[in-house]
């Protein structure tokens, strides 16, 4: 693993399980990145994304506290910031809109998140 | 002989003897005879002459006939005579001449010129003749004129059969026109089937004088059908001889259709009464004694006509019937609203019971009473069926009704609802006279949600093509704008000949069905989130674990104890209904009696059933738990000294207005390490009070560690629905 394949890449991470989003933070700090976060709410989401200067992605857990994280990534879309979603959920339960969108099965391995990472960035970025 | 070598001879004087034998012929004539000089002077007067005038002959001869016959002379008879004398031509003439007396007379004239200048001139009284001539001509005018006017038709035929003057009417009733007609025979005006009768009567009239009269249409012509009656009589001339006929048609097909009509009903009431078996007829006089006793009767009631005419027809009602004065009531109803009807059990001869169904009415002779006449069907075995059928009806219709599901039909042209069961009431929210109002298809239709409109009519159309349906759909119960997910069957009803007499189907509601289903999807998809939550968790706890140990089986032993607090969090969910939820009291008595410690040094005390959310109950076990296993191995459950007190409460609610726990974990007596020695347990049990249940569960906390213990506090959102249940706990 490329330790710095997320160099200099700004991150938002919003996932209201403690212990994973607290993982996925090292793991995309020690790829490299900075990681804005992680956010355990949709408000907290929100939040970030409208005071943050600079996100170039986003990985987002689709169950925030009860709450879904659908308008968190509305407005990034509407930013032009490429995200993923990590989740438990059958395709089925997210919104058709979404239906491009790169989906991460939970538990998500390091390897896997960084290389999905990467992409959105550079299918952005094209 | 020629008159005129007579009047050569009365003029010759030579002979008298001649002309005394001359007088005598002229004298001897039917014919009056007149003899004219040059210049008019009557020279002679026959004996029939001076008969006509009434004179004598010294009073005429010699004298001028001007002067003899007054006005005679600018008349047309002396214009002619004038022209025979100075032309010396015969003429004749017809007059009528008045003599003084005021006798008119017609003669006939004639007047012939003689060789030596004289004229003779006969005449003769014609007046008889002229009278019938003239009595004839007015007669037949007369008859013509009515003939053309009249409504009757009038022909006239010669021996032979051939018409020869027929009026407009008769044209008109044959189909002919009038000038056609007199090319045409009798025949012609008879239909080919009734020619050899109208033939004889046709013959034997001429031959025998005798009139006939026949009926037939005045054919052959396809479009007349038109029935006439014909009236046909000898024509006869002056002597009495038959020289044909003369007929009198009147249209009667007016008569002649009421006839048919009249006979074929009468033919059919006849064929009723007499084949219909199972009608008892019969008459009764004023006193209910049998009169008329029809074939019917006698297979209805067993009875021979023998037998029961001049009996009393109250025999044929049951005895029940007889007591309640049924048979009296019968007869006074009849006479007092002209029937009565009669439908009820009746007695026949051999004691068996037949129901009756039918009617009495008085016969009126002359406004008298007249006796009864009954008229009634024998419906027993027909009322067994229909008994059984009604019988049948009703357990279906008690099926029907008993029924969750909405049994229907519909007229297959019209769509319109024949039955329609109660459930649909329950269902549609609605009753079923409001659904069976007005076309009730389209206030079907209009129930349903627009979106699934299309699909149920093209399921409805399905069925009418013959197919078996199944299809679900929405509607809105108009009441209260509920709306119900349906499912129906639907199937297509033949008769016996295969001919679509119905559709029908079985509705069934299943909102509850859809709605569990639902349920179940989101159940699912919770549990999904749930499970790969906790891959996640336990990974996590692994990677942890791992980086806190020094050796495996450090590791394993303390990986080991997490994920069971994990399996008892979820052993704690799993068994939860929809709608229940974990109570903290639950919660933290399982975890403390998971450690092995010391029960007897543990205070729990607060109010049970305060109601975590699902999912807290996760985060919140594995911090507890950390607190726990921290304090078997350094703290309050691993020393004898030590005491925990674990004491709760409802706290204020926090901003939002959630109803909020407060939890406090105090140790004491407990001997703490060395200021500086490495955190416990890795430090992840302070850890999760400090960041992971801020961060995850909003929660407000504090650890620390005092002089003889762990002091943590933990202020956290619990369950709404703590507020209203806050009696309960």
């Amino acid at each position: 693993m490329d330790n710095n394949a997320l160099e200099g890449i700004t991150i938002l991470v919003a996932e209201d399980e403690y212990m994973l989003a607290t993982d996925l933070a090292k793991e995309l700090a020690n790829a490299g990145s900075h990681v804005h976060g992680p956010v355990p709410s949709l408000d907290a989401a929100l939040g970030f994304i409208d005071a943050a200067d600079k996100i170039d992605a986003a990985i987002l857990g689709v169950s925030l506290q009860d709450e879904k994280v659908f308008p968190a990534a509305d407005m990034l879309a509407a930013k032009g910031v490429p995200f993923l979603f990590a989740t438990g959920y059958d395709q089925s339960l997210i919104p058709p809109r979404y239906c491009e969108v790169l989906r991460c099965e939970k538990p998500i391995g390091a390897v896997n998140l960084i290389r999905a990472v990467r992409t959105i960035i550079e299918k952005a970025g094209s | 002989m020629k008159l005129s070598q007579e009047g050569a001879v009365i003029k010759s004087d030579a002979e008298e003897t001649d002309g005394l034998k001359l007088r005598g012929v002229l004298d001897g004539m039917a014919e009056a005879f007149g003899l004219l000089a040059p210049d008019f002077t009557i020279l002679e007067h026959n004996r029939e002459a001076l008969r006509l005038d009434g004179r004598r002959r010294e009073d005429v001869v010699g004298r001028s006939h001007w002067e003899v016959y007054p006005g005679s002379e600018d008349a047309e008879l002396g214009q002619l005579l004038k022209k025979a004398m100075s032309q010396r031509v015969t003429v004749s003439l017809e007059h009528q001449y008045a003599w003084a007396d005021g006798r008119a007379l017609w003669l006939e004239m004639r007047a012939y010129p003689n060789d030596d200048g004289s004229l003779a001139v006969f005449w003769r009284d014609v007046t008889d003749r002229r009278q019938a001539d003239q009595a004839l001509r007015q007669s037949e005018e007369r008859f013509r004129a009515l003939a053309e006017q009249t409504e009757v038709g009038v022909a006239m035929a010669d021996r032979d059969g051939r018409l020869i003057w027929v009026n407009d009417r008769l044209a008109e009733m044959a189909g002919r026109k009038p000038d056609e007609v007199t090319r045409l025979t009798v025949r012609d005006f008879t239909p080919p089937g009734e020619w050899p009768e109208n033939d004889r009567l046709f013959r034997r009239m001429i031959e025998e004088g005798e009139p006939f009269v026949i009926e037939k249409p005045l054919g052959p012509p396809a479009q007349v059908t038109g029935w006439n009656r014909l009236s046909v009589s000898p024509r006869r001339d002056a002597e009495g001889h038959i020289v044909g006929g003369i007929a009198v048609a009147v249209d009667i097909t007016e008569r002649r259709l009421a006839e048919i009509a009249l006979r074929e009903s009468e033919e059919q009431l006849r064929l009723i009464v007499e084949s219909a078996r199972d009608y008892a007829i019969f008459t009764m006089d004023a006193d209910r004694r049998v009169t008329q006793w029809m074939p019917g009767a006698e297979a209805v009631f067993g009875w021979t006509r023998q037998e029961i005419e001049g009996r009393s027809a109250d025999i044929l009602f049951t005895p029940e019937d007889r007591d309640k004065g049924a048979p009296q009531w019968e007869a006074e109803t009849a006479l007092r609203e002209g029937k009565a009807p009669d439908v009820r059990w009746h007695l026949r001869k051999d004691g068996r019971r037949v129901f009756i169904e039918g009617e009495v009415v008085p016969l009126v002779n002359d406004r008298h009473h007249g006796g009864f006449l009954k008229i009634g069907q024998d419906v027993t075995s027909r009322r067994a069926g229909q008994e059984a059928l009604r019988e049948s009806e009703e357990r279906l219709r008690q099926f029907g009704e008993a029924s969750q599901d909405v049994l229907w039909s519909r007229h297959p042209e019209t769509l319109q609802w024949t039955y329609l069961t109660s459930a649909f009431e329950t269902i549609y929210g609605l009753s079923r006279d409001d659904a069976l109002r007005g076309d009730n298809f389209g206030n079907w239709m209009g129930m349903i949600l627009p979106d699934d409109r299309d699909t149920a009519a093209a399921s409805v159309e399905k069925v009418r093509q013959g197919e078996r349906v199944t299809f679900e759909y929405r509607i809105r119960r108009p009441l209260n704008g509920e709306i119900r997910w349906l499912r129906d069957t639907s199937f297509p009803i033949f008769d016996d000949t295969g001919e679509l007499i119905r559709i029908g189907g079985i509705g069934q509601d299943i909102t509850d069905d859809k709605d569990a289903a639902e349920r179940m999807m989101v159940l699912v998809a919770e549990l999904q989130h749930r499970t790969r939550n906790l891959m996640g968790v336990v990974r996590a706890t692994a990677k942890r674990t791992g980086e806190t140990s020094t050796d495996y089986p450090g590791f394993r032993k303390r990986f080991g104890e997490r994920l069971e607090a994990l399996a008892r969090v979820q052993g704690l969910l799993s068994r939860l209904g929809d709608t229940d939820r974990v109570a903290f009291d639950e919660l933290i008595t399982t975890e403390v009696k998971a450690m092995h410690g010391s029960i007897d040094r543990v205070t729990l005390s607060g109010p049970t059933g305060i109601r975590l959310r699902s999912s807290m109950v996760q985060t919140l076990a594995m911090a507890l738990h950390e607190l726990a296993t921290n304090s078997v191995k350094y703290g309050a459950l691993g020393q004898p000294t030590g005491h925990l007190a674990v004491t709760w409460e409802m706290a204020k609610p926090d901003r939002r207005g959630r109803p909020r726990l407060h939890i406090d974990w105090l140790e004491t007596g407990v001997t703490m390490p060395l200021a500086g020695a490495k955190a416990q347990g890795g430090g992840q049990g302070r850890e999760l009070i400090e960041r992971a249940l801020p961060y995850q569960l909003k929660a407000q906390t504090s650890f620390d560690l005092g002089p003889d213990g762990v002091h943590c506090t933990i202020t956290i959102p619990v369950s709404q629905s703590n507020e209203a249940g806050q009696e309960n706990g």
